[in-house]
């Protein structure tokens, strides 16, 4: 193993010495769902929030660790629902169980989609249940510098539904072909957030600065559980838009995008 | 055994330095004949007073007084060759066609050493890195006649450089020459020193030229037309033994500050460096008169808009090439009805360019791109030609190239721009390329002589039509993007040439097709978006099923009893694609005459030029018609001795009518330079 590394090290060296400027291939060294967030001990059990990244608005990946008093995991049935304080009003936000709401190993995975940042206009909170207890997670939510969350409300035909796209590839853009991912949900009422399933994206990239897209992109198409995938081509470094036209059936629901800087 | 006789050979004589001595002559003209056995070229412009000592050469040369009235800079010189057009973007550094293709398609090289120009936008012709006072004669060749050049489809030019000279009476001898032109109010300025002690010879020289933005036939200025330029040269000769030589050359280019008018850009620095190292012996083993060469070039090149009044968005793009090569050329027998001669070569480059564009809006990132990415190439090749005297009428030559290619990109950001189009660049590409020719030359008398030409050859494609991304063509004002997958080009070639040549009359033609199949051309892609500001849009480059060029030149001197004389040219190129519309920046119909009117030493030369129109434009290039034009020169020459000191005086006006023309290929809507007072002196000791 250690002269695998070693091997690994070398690649990496010889790949520095033998690449040009702005030729580097970052290579993602993120563990997932590596960092605390935040830990509670209640209830007896000690619960501690972990993720790829300091929660943003957008889509999170996240896991649970829930062990009890003596340190052992704990298993069976969890349930999480993301909860925002508004003072007068709650509302929820997409969340979705990518491996289902077994605690394995006292783990569970989840992926919400923060729709705001918590600061004045109120606080978040994930509401956990496991058996009997309910436990109350205060976290924060930040905005990113560049926001990978974008929603539109739909015209009357559609009878103005609120849908919320989310990006979550390219999380590192590059020069050449990128996989596209987004996923939409729609705001059905303050505590149910369904993925949307059956929409039409129309994917056009665009360079503001230089008023051009890039050919031979791929329009995302449906893959699973409100998930669309395709191809968006950059054929330059810059700042480019990723807009979207979401269609249902002969519907335009809008159009929306996304500004990367790259 | 001679060289080929039917090739037409211009002879310019410089004469400024003095000859050398006799006794060095044989071991100098062994070098010479080894220097020139690529066989195959269709126009040889000796350039140096070498020559002076070939009588064979000397007499009846068609064009043996270019050297002295359009030797001023590179561009005037190639202007004047038969089959040669230079293609302007400003007023400096042309593109030169052959037959009208441009460099392309034909293999470029400085005494055989391959050389690219490191400008995505063809700003840098090698040919810019060349000066006259530093070359002995320039090889041009034609469509795939040229094999020992490399593999080209459209021909060759090989620029010789002058050597130092071994002269036992004269150790030292110099030279300066000084140029003035009102048009571009520009002076030029050059040296030139020779050195030789026993063993060693050695020649140092330099140029610096400095021009200012030109005025055109109807009085304007045109800006962004300015241009320096340094260029220095140390060329040593060591004999190693009394048949040995040892070689090394070193050229320096260095031009900055150089305006193009017709390109959005201009330049901020174009730098070349050049060395070479070649051996000369009279025999290794089998092989006869071998030479061996080592070489390296390097260039570098920045584009640069900062001067520009009106740009919409500001870019860097430096471009780079360097490349490195080899070479062992000789005889394997020569007799006095047969000879066979080989070369083998190897090269190979390195192409980076890039850029980098600045958003006026500050909060939008810089966007960077490579429009070269780190292009590299390999090419190994053997190229055998055989003659054969049959009897006294009849003789044949024949000869092939065999040359293996690779090519691939290795940057990973160039290979994920590719992936846009869904192409690798880093799996390499190679390519056999072949290349046959054979020619029958039938000597019925002594003053009349007829080739029949029969030739076979490929090229690959150019780096930009190969890894190009996003190159912006001005004249067409299209992105072009290459294609990694391309396949290579094919030329057959069919020539015919006819020369008479009496003690007063010389009349040489030649009519030539070339049937191109794979013709390679940017082709638009609607589907694409420019990435170019204001671009039309995207062609990509492609393997079209064919092009067809038809043509030929003339050329004619007449000698008058006084040491008058007069010369006439004409040359004509036809061309089309594959669907049959015209090829584009086909130079039309021109015929150039002059009189050469000596009297008491001195010359005056009345000279006028006439273009047709050409009507016959490409529109999927947006070519516009070109009109016909009249030029009128007039030149005078004087030359004369003051003790040992030579003086030379040249002067005249050119375009002394102040004609508002362009030639069909210039680049842009610029018009050509309006009438031009020159003045130039040159002093040699």
């Amino acid at each position: 193993m250690k002269s695998f590394k070693n091997y690994i090290a070398l690649l990496g060296l010889s790949m520095v010495i033998f690449s040009c400027d702005h030729e580097e291939n970052i290579v993602p060294e993120q563990e997932i769902n590596s960092l605390q967030i935040v830990a509670i001990d209640e209830e007896g059990l000690n619960i501690s929030l972990l993720a790829q990244k300091p929660l943003e608005v957008g889509f999170n990946e996240m896991t649970l660790s829930i062990k009890n008093e003596n340190d052992n995991p704990i298993s069976g049935q969890g349930d999480i629902v993301p909860m925002m304080d508004m003072s007068t009003m709650k509302h929820s936000c997409p969340i979705e169980f990518p491996a289902g709401m077994e605690l394995i190993n006292g783990h569970i995975s989840f992926n919400t989609v923060f729709v705001m940042p918590s600061g004045d206009m109120g606080s978040w909170s994930l509401n956990i249940s496991v058996g009997d207890k309910i436990i109350e997670l205060p976290i924060e939510v930040a905005q990113p510098d560049q926001s990978r969350m974008a929603s539109l409300v739909s015209s009357s035909e559609d009878n103005e539904t609120k849908y919320f796209i989310c990006l979550l590839d390219p999380l590192k853009p590059e020069v050449g072909q990128n996989d596209l991912q987004v996923a939409i949900f729609k705001k059905q009422s303050m505590m149910e957030w369904p993925a949307v399933e059956n929409l039409e994206i129309k994917l056009t990239p665009w360079m503001p600065s230089m008023d051009h897209g890039s050919p031979n992109n791929i329009n995302p198409a449906h893959v699973k559980d409100g998930h669309y995938m395709g191809k968006v081509n950059f054929t330059m470094t810059g700042t480019w838009q990723i807009n979207l036209m979401l269609k249902k059936k002969e519907i335009e629901l809008g159009e929306t995008y996304f500004e990367i800087n790259f | 055994m001679r060289r080929i006789k039917t090739l037409l050979t211009l002879i310019y004589i410089y004469g400024v330095l003095p000859l050398f001595a006799q006794e060095d002559l044989l071991a100098y003209e062994s070098w010479l004949d080894s220097m020139k056995r690529e066989n195959y070229i269709a126009w040889e412009v000796m350039l140096d007073d070498l020559e002076i000592t070939d009588n064979e050469k000397k007499n009846g040369s068609i064009a043996d007084h270019y050297r002295k009235y359009n030797g001023r800079d590179i561009d005037q010189l190639l202007h004047c060759l038969p089959g040669v057009g230079m293609m302007r973007r400003g007023n400096f550094a042309g593109e030169p066609l052959l037959r009208g293709l441009n460099s392309d398609r034909y293999v470029v090289s400085v005494e055989g050493m391959r050389m690219f120009g490191a400008c995505t936008d063809k700003m840098d012709p090698v040919a810019s890195y060349i000066e006259p006072i530093n070359l002995k004669s320039i090889d041009v060749s034609f469509g795939t006649q040229n094999n020992m050049a490399g593999a080209g489809t459209a021909g060759g030019l090989n620029f010789n450089l002058r050597k130092p000279v071994f002269n036992t009476e004269r150790p030292y001898a110099a030279s300066a020459d000084l140029i003035y032109n009102s048009v571009s109010n520009g002076f030029d300025q050059s040296v030139d020193v020779n050195v030789s002690k026993n063993k060693l010879a050695f020649r140092l020289s330099g140029v610096h030229r400095k021009a200012q933005n030109y005025l055109d036939g109807n009085g304007n200025e045109v800006r962004y037309s300015q241009f320096e330029k340094f260029n220095y040269i140390a060329s040593l000769v060591y004999r190693v033994k009394e048949d040995q030589l040892l070689s090394f050359d070193f050229i320096g280019d260095d031009a900055r500050d150089v305006g193009y008018p017709a390109l959005p850009m201009d330049v901020a620095y174009a730098k070349a460096k050049m060395f070479g190292l070649s051996y000369l012996l009279p025999r290794i083993g089998y092989i006869k008169n071998p030479e061996i060469k080592l070489y390296h070039n390097f260039v570098n090149h920045a584009m640069d808009d900062t001067n520009r009044d009106s740009v919409v968005m500001h870019m860097d793009m430096p471009g780079r090439t360097h490349t490195s090569g080899g070479f062992l050329k000789g005889d394997l027998f020569s007799g006095s009805k047969s000879q066979l001669a080989f070369k083998i070569d190897y090269f190979n480059t390195f192409a980076r360019a890039e850029m980098t564009m600045f958003p006026n809006d500050s909060d939008q990132a810089e966007m960077f791109m490579l429009t070269w990415p780190n292009v590299r190439r390999q090419a190994a090749g053997l190229s055998m030609n055989f003659d054969q005297k049959m009897n006294d009428n009849w003789m044949f030559t024949t000869g092939l190239r065999w040359e293996n290619t690779v090519s691939f990109i290795s940057s990973d950001f160039g290979e994920q721009q590719l992936s846009v189009f869904d192409k690798t660049g880093k799996s390499k590409r190679r390519n056999w390329l072949q290349n046959y020719h054979i020619n029958f030359i039938w000597t019925p008398a002594t003053s009349f002589e007829s080739t029949l030409m029969l030739a076979y050859g490929e090229r690959i494609p150019t780096i930009s039509e190969q890894f190009g991304y996003y190159l912006y063509n001005v004249a067409d004002n299209h992105d072009y993007v290459g294609d990694p997958d391309l396949k290579t080009e094919k030329n057959f070639h069919l020539e015919v040439r006819n020369e008479y040549k009496t003690s007063k009359l010389t009349i040489s033609s030649a009519l030539f097709a070339y049937l191109f199949r794979d013709y390679i051309l940017g082709i638009y892609q609607p589907e694409y978006e420019a990435m170019t500001l204001g671009a039309e849009g995207v062609k990509m480059y492609e393997n079209t099923k064919r092009a067809t060029l038809f043509g030929g030149e003339v050329s004619s001197r007449y000698d008058l009893n006084s040491g008058s004389y007069f010369l006439m040219s004409l040359k004509y190129v036809y061309g089309r694609d594959f669907e049959s519309d015209p090829l584009p920046q086909i130079p039309p119909l021109k015929v150039n005459l002059l009189y050469n009117l000596g009297i008491h030493g001195a010359y005056l030369t009345p000279e006028v030029e006439w273009s047709a129109d050409q009507n016959r434009v490409s529109q999927k290039f947006n070519e516009r018609k070109t009109n016909s034009y009249w030029l009128f020169n007039l030149r005078v020459n004087k030359e004369f001795f003051q003790n040992k000191t030579r003086f030379e005086i040249n002067g005249g006006v050119e375009n002394i009518f102040n004609v508002a023309y362009r030639e069909h290929y210039d680049y842009g809507n610029i018009l050509r330079p309006g009438r031009n007072f020159f003045v130039q002196i040159k002093v040699g000791i």
